[in-house]
């Protein structure tokens, strides 16, 4: 009798430890794995809703409060005073921008790539099938947004002079590029995805895409700061492991992720669905070093950025492929991650 | 009809029209002004001009110019408080900065500039001029319930410097010539852009990057959202060239992915002062 007291008693203990235990590794978890992301509601946040949504962070052990912002600026500016540790859907003219201004910034993922439509009146549309066809066109643009960015850098390219060969007309933002071509005032807009469901609803016709100037060109990336990363990269790895499954389910199950974007953002199907599944739109965490490269180029070369700096030392690759080596780790034969992994290195080596 | 009457017929209406005004000019209702120091100086003419030419009541802002002699003691008022903005010589403002005060440059002015034939050719009397040329700043610290009013005067100044683009070269002489009190006024070029490039090239010039200085210590003393938005606000309307000109010269953060494409620089948000 006395022998079962003790045992029960010596078994009580134990569970108590393993429970004091696994209290003190959860919150130390807690205490070690905790990032504020800032957002802006878009195409370039479904990720993180869907690894929020489905508790992925949790399960990698970071604790991620999500913090909205309306503007790229307001969340760029809480990020370098230390507000917030991780921007998600910053764009990358804008990261680049503030880098180039001196701002400890590191580049450690992708969010979106791609997705900005050309836009013209239908009349119009069979003008414009190569970058050639604007020579001599009077032409809407969104100043210093991704896709006039990478229209610019595309023009150069082709040995057109954007002062002689073509009208061009700065506007503040896509609305108004909009506006231009549907009034008639311009030949095509260069437009960007926020207007691209307002386009089709109001019968333009979508003449091309910015993919076809720049194939897959960087969007949003994921920027935090370079001290924050260097002081705690298995924090910021666990957020990419978490992304990298969130990118996986996007992929294997649209529809959960139409669903969970939907919820996230308060809006329609068939918003939501163009968000998670329009084609010209690809989402994925990689940070497609030589595609960044080639966007700070072309900034360069639009005179956006004035700079001398080495952008190499400002993207972080080793964290994105660390987190993907983690989950191949784990899933050995998982053919999404070794897909992944194959871009990896044709985009980052 | 009594008077009784009257003042009950009356008063709704009064107070309506008190509404209306306290919901147009923030500034008016709460009977607060809004103390811009200037140097006496051509270059502070866009302060000048915003005031005789009513661009601060436009702008709902009731402001009250402060004349200061010389650069030192304007930014020691701006300082202590007992003025809300200030504009001053960029070269001692930058000094100040580089030294910690807590000043955030948001809006340019008028730079003194030379148009004899060897000017171009001289880089140290260039870099000369540029750094006594005038930019407006404010206190680092100010809350950020004020951003309002700041954007406010930074669209004021715009379009100030908008009346001026539109006059005439012999009237704009004139209107200068009138601001300076018949005292000689030299060429300036006005520009409302705080432009950190400029501000680089002059701090760089003076030497001013200390080895213990963050990387970006000057971009965050440079406030260009507050002329972004301000440009922005502008910017809603008809077509303008002058303004279309200071747009295709000002680099504003762009918004990538958003859903709605809002404006680029609210209230709210994680902005910081």
């Amino acid at each position: 009798m006395r022998l079962k007291q003790v045992v029960l008693a010596g078994n009580i203990i134990a569970l108590v430890l393993v429970a004091l235990l696994l209290t003190m590794t959860q919150a130390q978890a807690k205490q070690q794995g905790k990032l504020k992301v800032g957002y802006t509601p878009g195409g370039a946040s479904i990720l993180a809703f869907v690894a929020q949504d489905q508790k992925l962070f949790t399960k990698e052990g970071v604790e991620v409060e999500l913090v909205q912002f309306s503007s790229t600026g307001d969340g760029l500016n809480a990020l370098n005073s230390g507000k917030i540790d991780i921007g998600i859907s910053f764009g990358t003219a804008a990261p680049l921008t503030f880098i180039s201004k001196g701002s400890d910034f590191t580049i450690i993922g992708g969010a979106l790539a791609g997705g900005h439509p050309v836009i013209a009146l239908p009349a119009r549309a069979g003008q414009f099938k190569t970058i050639r066809d604007f020579k001599g066109k009077t032409v809407a643009v969104p100043r210093l947004y991704t896709a006039d960015v990478v229209w610019r850098g595309a023009l150069k390219r082709a040995g057109l002079d954007p002062n002689k060969d073509l009208k061009i007309i700065e506007l503040k933002n896509p609305p108004a590029v909009l506006e231009a071509v549907k009034s008639g005032k311009v030949d095509v807009g260069i437009g960007a995805s926020s207007i691209f469901l307002q386009a089709k609803e109001s019968g333009l016709a979508i003449v091309g895409w910015s993919n076809d100037f720049f194939p897959q060109h960087p969007c949003c990336r994921i920027v935090a700061k370079g001290k924050a990363v260097n002081g705690a990269p298995d924090v910021y790895r666990a957020f990419l492991r978490a992304l990298l499954q969130a990118e996986k389910i996007k992929d294997t199950n649209p529809k959960l992720a139409q669903n969970i974007t939907k919820r996230y953002m308060n809006i329609d199907d068939n918003l939501a669905a163009t968000f998670v599944s329009e084609p010209h739109q690809h989402v994925s965490v990689d940070p497609d070093k030589h595609r960044v490269k080639q966007m700070w180029h072309e900034l360069k070369e639009i005179n956006y950025v004035t700079s001398e700096l080495d952008i190499n030392r400002y993207i972080n690759t080793q964290l994105y492929r660390d987190a993907l080596g983690e989950l191949i780790r784990r899933n050995p034969k998982d053919r999404y991650y070794l897909n992944a992994k194959k871009h990896f290195e044709k985009q980052n080596s | 009809m009594n008077f009784g009457h009257v003042h009950r017929i009356a008063a709704p209406s009064l107070m309506a029209v008190l509404l209306l005004v306290s919901g147009v000019m923030p500034c008016h209702a709460a009977g607060k002004f809004f103390r811009l120091g200037y140097l006496d100086h051509p270059g502070s003419a866009l302060c000048r001009v915003a005031a005789t030419h009513g661009h601060f009541r436009e702008e709902g802002l009731q402001v009250k110019l402060v004349k200061f002699q010389d650069t030192a003691s304007g930014l020691a008022a701006l300082e202590a408080g007992s003025i809300d903005a200030g504009a001053f010589m960029v070269g001692e403002a930058l000094g100040q900065i580089a030294k910690g005060k807590g000043f955030r440059i948001i809006a340019g002015g008028g730079t003194p500039t030379d148009t004899g034939p060897l000017a171009s050719l001289d880089e140290n009397h260039q870099g000369e001029q540029e750094r006594r040329g005038i930019v407006v700043l404010v206190p680092a610290n100010r809350p950020v319930a004020e951003k309002g009013s700041i954007i406010g005067l930074t669209a004021a100044l715009i379009r100030a410097h908008r009346t001026l683009q539109q006059q005439s070269p012999v009237v704009r002489q004139a209107t200068l010539q009138k601001l300076s009190q018949g005292a000689t006024v030299p060429n300036i070029h006005f520009d409302p852009n705080p432009d950190y490039w400029r501000m680089l090239r002059i701090w760089q010039g003076l030497g001013l990057q200390d080895a213990a200085m963050p990387g970006d210590f000057l971009a965050n003393h440079v406030y260009e959202e507050i002329y972004c938005d301000a440009l922005d606000r502008l910017l809603i309307g008809p077509m303008d060239p002058v303004l279309q000109e200071l747009f295709s010269k000002a680099v504003c953060t762009p918004n990538c992915c958003p859903a709605n494409s809002g404006r680029l620089f609210t209230l709210q948000g994680g902005s910081t002062q």
